[in-house]
């Protein structure tokens, strides 16, 4: 089981009056706020591992927030950002927000805009996370089957009878029986919807397993 | 209705008359000027209706001013001009602006009268207009017009007509001088023609003389030698027609024996009527010739009645007479008549010459009489019975009569003189006629006694005679036997005397005409030279062979070939001969002489030459002379001519360089110059500078191209004012040091004439050059001089017209612009002296005050004071020019800006005594100076104005950063007292955030409204960062819209500049937006601008602005400072221009270099405070 941690917000502005304005709310509200003055700063930090979310400025010097955005992008850090601007325009937000952005907000902002928006980051980023963590169980029990055991998972999952599973694998009923059940108990499977739902998720978070092929 | 029309007419009507005034050149061509005038006045009056029109004119040539008046209607009345001239006096020397009327007592009627004054030309140099009207409207705007065009006509014709009767002066002048030089050049040939013909009547008559004594010497007979005397005389006394007369003492009547006439005259009819025509004693011209017994003369026989032979005479034109006698013991033997074509006076050598021919033709006749005599004697003995013998004295036998002869059976006349006397005498009779009857003879003369002769072919006896003997004795008292002279001897002997006496005759001639004479036997080569003939070789007598080796020697190379050739061929021809030629005297002078010679033979039947030489030097030298003065004066004519014509090409002329080169062209024409040049002196650099030249090399050009020094030609005659001739500058010590360029520039010598003005002034130098020694002649000279008189004239006349048009242009602009005051200040007295322009420069009436010192200190503005008494101070002190500006403060309390000049004055012994000078108000100007810097202002602000707005956006993001950041605390702090528990700790901080933050704001607002604030620009003591560090805040946002980031470097302890820290700013930004506007298409690469501030100097400050932009448009790296030169589409392209104006009014520099790498760098510099 996965440990609820305490949720942290990230704040990327290069006007450190903001940042610690930012910090001081998040105070406030009982938020841990973590500010840097820059992205390559925050790129350059450990991140901490748990619900998070990132207030970005868009202009930054160096490397912009729209920048910044695509390169958390491409090292697959799943954070959810809310963009702050002084002066917003449509294109740069509609950029942003098609880029993953969960809310894009215009200074001076109001609070209760700023840590609405933080709570639906987190929350989301929770659900992520707790999703993410899911799949690599699933992923980690389904790694632990012997190569045999995964054929005849497949062959169940499709609806088979341990009969025809047998015939198609030229063994017999009962050696399949004794598969299936080490099947349903590695994969923590406590009904055969069970399995079948496991085997869903699976193919959909690791297409390359062929698991529904 | 009405008015529209009248004035529309009014209008027509003042055209047409400045179409009439403007025709009046027209009337006045080749008009006297008092015409032009009187025709103007007429005009005017007649077109403005006038009651009177007046002009005073000044002197057109050498008389006094003129007064000149018209009246309506052509009417003077008995009203002068003059009276009128008196009469306005007033109104012509008032300083009234020009036209303005002046009512004034009608001097040609009743009442008042309206009255203009014009002046004619500038400042009346040529006089003065005035016209006069009743009309009460007098003059209209027309008539004002009007008459302003009339008189500015009058001026430019009287102006041109003064110039006109200048030059017809000069050219009388000229033409004076060419006739007084004709007439003195004309006289001195008369002269010399005179002197000729007199030396040619002189040798005519010695000539005449001469030639009679050779041929009465060579005649037996007059009838022989009648016609040559006739010719000779008649041939070299120019006379055409003579004749001999000689006395028939039987018939007393004289008869024409000879007549000659010269080859061209037909005279046949006249010499039939002299040969049939006898003069009695006293009868016409022979025979009163005959009866007084001396020479006469007729001047014209046409107009004496007693000529018998007039009416034929004058038939063949000869008119003139003149005849004188052959004398001989005073008795008249005959009359020698010449007639001559010309009716002519002879002179009194003409007489006396033709007498002493008379004389000599009288003896002449005698001897031959004598010889007649004894022809007959001898005729009788020849033919008489008797024995008649003759024989000298030592008894030789000379002569034996026929009968003698027949008788001693002698075989002729030889055979006579082959005896002597003792061959006659009988052998016994000898001893007794040895010695008895010969000295007998000789002791008493005579003798009478028997004598037995003997005969020659045999010995038969003559019987004895009778003899006589005795002793014939000459005249002289020699004794002569039976004495014969031979004819020769006595022929000789006669002639001999005669020649000598002729001959000294001669020599005194000779030596008056210079005629030598000689003989030259051709045969034997002896010569034979009279002592003139010596005299004129310049040769002794005494110990000079004259032979013809010796001569020959003596003649001139060149001329002994001629003389030679022309002796050889008298030879061949047996004729006359004339030859000049030059003869080298032994002294080495040169002499020219004539020779001339005749043939004759001599008894021997030798062929002689006689002749003479005349020694024809001074007739050569006069021809020559005579030739040279003609010469000159030809030259002289066709120098006037060229002057003539060089004066009219410089009136066509207008440019002066083209004026310039035509002077030079004829000048170095005129003294045959191989190149020359015209300097002319800058009275402000002091030197001479080339203006027009030819033939020089460049190198030469610039070496003489000002010249300052006086050792060269033209240095010298402008330092001495007067011409400098160097005849060779190789030998002239001053020149040495020009000598190189001159001798680079091939010349020997040069001719310097100064140019002067007619007020003495030097205006510049006319130079020839000369490629070998020369000194050009006096009238070369003289001409050249009147050549600069007409360059100086026109170089005066240009420098008119340029001040002329300078002036008319400086009153114009003066008029509309510039108020210069002028003032003087004398020191010694303490007078203050300031022209009425002065006045009114400080608002002060020059009628009420008089100005101190004291009162202008008081009227400049307090701030100024003390300067510009301390300028003025120190000025007179050291006694240096001064010049200050201050402000005077007028009494109406406006505030004018003076500009003042002063120049000191000091007396002869040096000691300052004033102080001249000017002021100037430059109030005008300043303002325009300060309108000029406002407007620049403006523009800036616009510009300022415009960048803002650009940058509007990110200015609003600059501001909503520390919004966002107050209103962010702001929650925070409501938050935090919200709690339970409240932060109070969180809160204080919040509200301090806040507060900065509201600060932040305010000073980005501060600054914005700063930079679009319209205030006058305010320098202080700026910090260069700080201006760095706001303008980088105020420009971040901006630039982060194009991802662009400023960075700085910025050196601590920068001095302090006195700047506009607004404008400073805004010099700035425009630097940094343009960095980052050349970065905005960059794709790679930082996008940052990098300001650094440094101490570049030890008193300056440079920021510069760097960017890694696209850099600089390398073809136009300045233009991009211009005004409106921009890249951007929607650029007004002021932002450099303004930049670099707003550096360049503090004092500094604004520049752009380009990166090495990539991009380009704005640098600007200030200067530090002190």
């Amino acid at each position: 089981m996965m440990t609820e941690q305490e949720p942290v917000v990230y704040v990327v502005d290069d006007n450190e009056s903001l940042r610690t304005a930012i910090k001081r709310l998040g105070r406030a509200v009982g938020l841990r706020v973590e500010p840097f003055s820059s992205g390559k700063q925050f790129l350059d930090a450990e991140l901490h591992d748990g619900p998070a979310c990132l207030v970005l400025d868009v202009r930054l010097p160096g490397l912009s927030g729209l920048d910044l955005q695509q390169e958390m992008l491409g090292r697959n850090i799943r954070i959810p950002i809310i963009f702050i601007t002084g002066h917003g325009d449509i294109p740069m937000s509609v950029q942003a927000i098609k880029a993953g952005a969960v809310e894009f907000l215009t200074k001076p902002f109001r609070d209760q805009d700023l840590l609405d928006a933080i709570n639906v980051a987190i929350e989301g980023d929770r659900a992520a996370r707790i999703q993410q963590s899911e799949s690599a169980e699933r992923r980690r029990l389904y790694d632990s089957l012997t190569p045999r055991e995964r054929e005849v998972m497949r062959l169940v999952v499709t609806g088979l009878l341990n009969k025809q599973i047998a015939l198609e694998l030229g063994t017999s009923e009962k050696t399949i029986k004794a598969h299936r059940g080490n099947v349903m108990h590695k994969m923590h499977a406590s009904s055969l919807a069970a399995l079948v739902s496991s085997a869903g998720k699976l193919a959909i978070d690791f297409p390359d397993l062929g698991i529904l092929d | 209705m009405d008015s529209p029309s009248a004035e529309i007419k009014s209008l027509q009507g003042c055209l047409n008359d400045l179409i009439s005034v403007l025709a009046f050149p027209a009337l006045w061509s080749g008009r006297e000027p008092d015409q032009m005038v009187t025709a103007l006045l007429d005009g005017l009056v007649a077109m403005l209706r006038l009651d009177f029109a007046y002009a005073r004119v000044g002197s057109l040539g050498s008389g006094p001013p003129q007064d000149m008046l018209s009246l309506p209607g052509g009417r003077v009345g008995n009203i002068k001009a003059g009276e009128v001239g008196l009469a306005l006096g007033p109104c012509l020397k008032g300083d009234l602006p020009a036209a303005t009327p002046v009512r004034i007592p009608n001097p040609v009627g009743a009442g008042e009268i309206l009255v203009v004054t014009l002046s004619l030309g500038l400042q009346e140099q040529i006089g003065l207009l005035a016209a006069g009207s009743a009309r009460p409207d007098f003059p209209t705007t027309n008539e004002t017009l009007l008459l302003r065009v009339a008189a500015n006509q009058a001026a430019i014709w009287l102006q041109e007509a003064r110039h006109q009767s200048a030059q017809k002066l000069a050219a009388e002048e000229l033409e004076q001088r060419v006739v007084e030089r004709t007439r003195e050049v004309s006289a001195i040939n008369e002269e010399l023609v005179r002197e000729g013909s007199e030396r040619e009547r002189a040798e005519q008559r010695l000539t005449a003389q001469y030639a009679v004594t050779r041929i009465l010497a060579e005649s037996d007979t007059l009838a022989q030698a009648a016609p040559h005397i006739l010719r000779a005389v008649g041939g070299s006394l120019g006379l055409e027609w003579g004749a001999l007369w000689v006395v028939d003492q039987d018939a007393r009547v004289i008869r024409c024996q000879n007549i000659w006439h010269a080859p061209d005259v037909r005279s046949a009819e006249f010499d039939a009527v002299s040969r049939r025509t006898v003069f009695k004693l006293g009868e016409v011209l022979p025979g009163r010739v005959w009866e007084t017994g001396s020479a006469m003369w007729f001047g014209d026989i046409s107009r004496n009645t007693i000529f018998k032979r007039a009416n034929v005479a004058a038939k063949e034109g000869l008119l003139a007479a003149i005849a004188f006698p052959i004398l001989l013991g005073g008795q008249t033997l005959g009359v020698i008549e010449f007639f001559s074509r010309k009716p002519r006076r002879p002179g009194s050598e003409r007489l006396a010459t033709l007498s002493a021919i008379g004389s000599q033709i009288g003896q002449f006749i005698e001897r031959k009489r004598a010889e007649e005599e004894q022809r007959k004697l001898a005729s009788l003995v020849e033919n008489s019975t008797d024995f008649i013998g003759i024989a000298s004295t030592d008894g030789q036998v000379l002569f034996v009569n026929r009968a003698g002869r027949k008788m001693l059976g002698l075989q002729g006349d030889e055979h006579v003189r082959r005896t002597v006397m003792t061959d006659f005498v009988a052998d016994s009779e000898r001893d007794r006629f040895v010695n008895e009857i010969l000295p007998a003879v000789m002791r008493d003369g005579r003798w009478e006694g028997e004598v037995l002769l003997r005969h020659f072919n045999s010995d038969a006896l003559i019987p004895m005679l009778n003899h006589l003997f005795f002793i014939r004795e000459s005249t002289t008292g020699d004794r002569l036997a039976l004495a014969t002279i031979s004819r020769d001897i006595t022929h000789r002997k006669q002639a001999e005397e005669k020649l000598r006496r002729s001959e000294a005759n001669l020599a005194k001639g000779q030596r008056i005409s210079h005629t030598g004479s000689w003989t030259w036997n051709v045969v034997t080569g002896e010569c034979f030279w009279s002592v003139e003939h010596f005299h004129i070789f310049g040769l002794d007598p005494e110990t000079f062979n004259p032979t013809v080796d010796n001569t020959q020697r003596l003649i001139h190379p060149e001329d002994l070939p001629l003389v030679k050739q022309t002796l050889e061929s008298a030879i061949r021809d047996q004729s006359n001969f004339e030859v000049e030629y030059r003869l080298v005297r032994p002294d080495g002078s040169i002499r020219h002489h004539c020779g001339m010679g005749h043939p004759h033979s001599n008894s021997e039947g030798e062929l002689v030459f006689t002749g003479s030489v005349i020694d024809i030097t001074e007739r050569k030298e006069a021809e020559a002379q005579l030739l040279a003065v003609k010469d000159e004066l030809a030259a002289e004519l066709i120098s006037m001519t060229r002057l003539h014509e060089f004066t009219n090409t410089l009136q066509a002329e207008t440019d002066l360089h083209t004026l310039l080169e035509a002077v030079l062209d004829a000048t170095i024409e005129l003294q045959g110059a191989d190149f020359g040049n015209i300097q002319l002196f800058g009275p402000n650099t002091g030197a001479l500078e080339i203006v027009v030249h030819q033939g020089f090399t460049q190198e030469s050009l610039d070496y003489f191209r000002e010249v300052r020094e006086d050792s060269s030609a033209s240095g010298r005659a402008i330092a001495h004012g007067k011409r400098v001739i160097i005849e060779d500058v190789e030998t002239d010590p001053d020149f040495a040091r020009h000598l190189e360029i001159a001798k680079a520039s091939g010349y020997r010598a040069v001719q310097s004439t100064p140019l002067i003005s007619r007020a003495g002034d030097l205006l510049g130098v006319i130079s020839t050059y000369f490629r070998q020694p020369h000194r050009p002649s006096d009238r070369v000279l003289r001409f050249t001089d009147l050549y600069a008189r007409q360059v100086a004239d026109l170089l005066e006349q240009k420098s008119v017209e340029s001040a002329l048009r300078r002036s008319e242009t400086y009153l114009a602009e003066g008029q509309k612009l510039s108020h210069t005051g002028s003032w003087a200040d004398s020191l010694s007295t303490g007078e203050i002296y300031w022209s009425r322009e002065h006045f009114q420069i400080c608002g002060l009436d020059p009628e009420t005050i008089s100005p101190t010192y004291e009162m202008f200190l008081d009227m400049v503005h307090p701030e100024d004071r003390s300067q510009a008494r301390e300028t003025y101070d120190k000025a007179v002190r050291e006694r240096g020019d001064y010049e200050c500006n201050y402000r005077v403060v007028r009494p109406d309390g406006t505030i004018r800006y003076i500009h003042a000049l002063g120049h000191p004055v000091c007396n002869e012994s040096g000691e300052l005594t004033e102080f001249v000078g000017t002021v100037v108000d430059t109030t005008e100007r300043r303002l325009s100076e300060e309108a000029l810097r406002h407007a620049h202002d403006e523009l800036a602000h616009a510009t300022r104005v415009q960048t803002l707005g650009e940058m509007s956006a990110s200015i609003a993001h600059e501001v909503n950063q520390p919004l966002a950041a107050i209103v962010t605390n702001g929650h925070a702090c409501l938050r935090l007292l919200g709690r339970e528990h409240p932060d109070l700790e969180g809160a204080r901080e919040a509200v301090e955030a806040m507060i900065n933050d509201g600060m932040l704001a305010s000073d980005v607002i501060k600054r914005i409204r700063r930079l679009l604030k319209k205030s006058a620009p305010e320098r202080s003591q700026l910090d260069m960062n700080r201006v760095i560090q706001e303008v980088t805040l105020l420009t971040a946002g901006e630039l982060s819209k194009n991802n662009v980031f400023v960075r700085t470097e910025l050196e601590s302890d920068l001095p302090a500049v006195m700047a506009d820290r607004v404008q400073i700013q805004q010099v700035l930004i425009n630097l940094i937006l343009n960095g980052s506007e050349a970065m905005s298409g960059l794709l790679l690469g930082p996008r940052e601008v990098l300001i650094r501030s440094l101490r570049s100097a030890p008193r300056q400050v440079t920021v510069s602005v760097q960017d890694s932009g696209v850099g600089l448009k390398v073809e136009a790296p300045e233009r991009m400072f211009d005004a409106f030169y921009t890249t951007k589409p929607d650029g007004l392209g002021l932002g450099l221009s303004i930049s670099r104006t707003i550096v360049e009014e503090h004092g500094g520099k604004l520049w752009a270099t380009p990166n090495k790498d990539q991009g380009a760098t704005f640098r600007f510099s200030l200067p530090a405070c002190n």
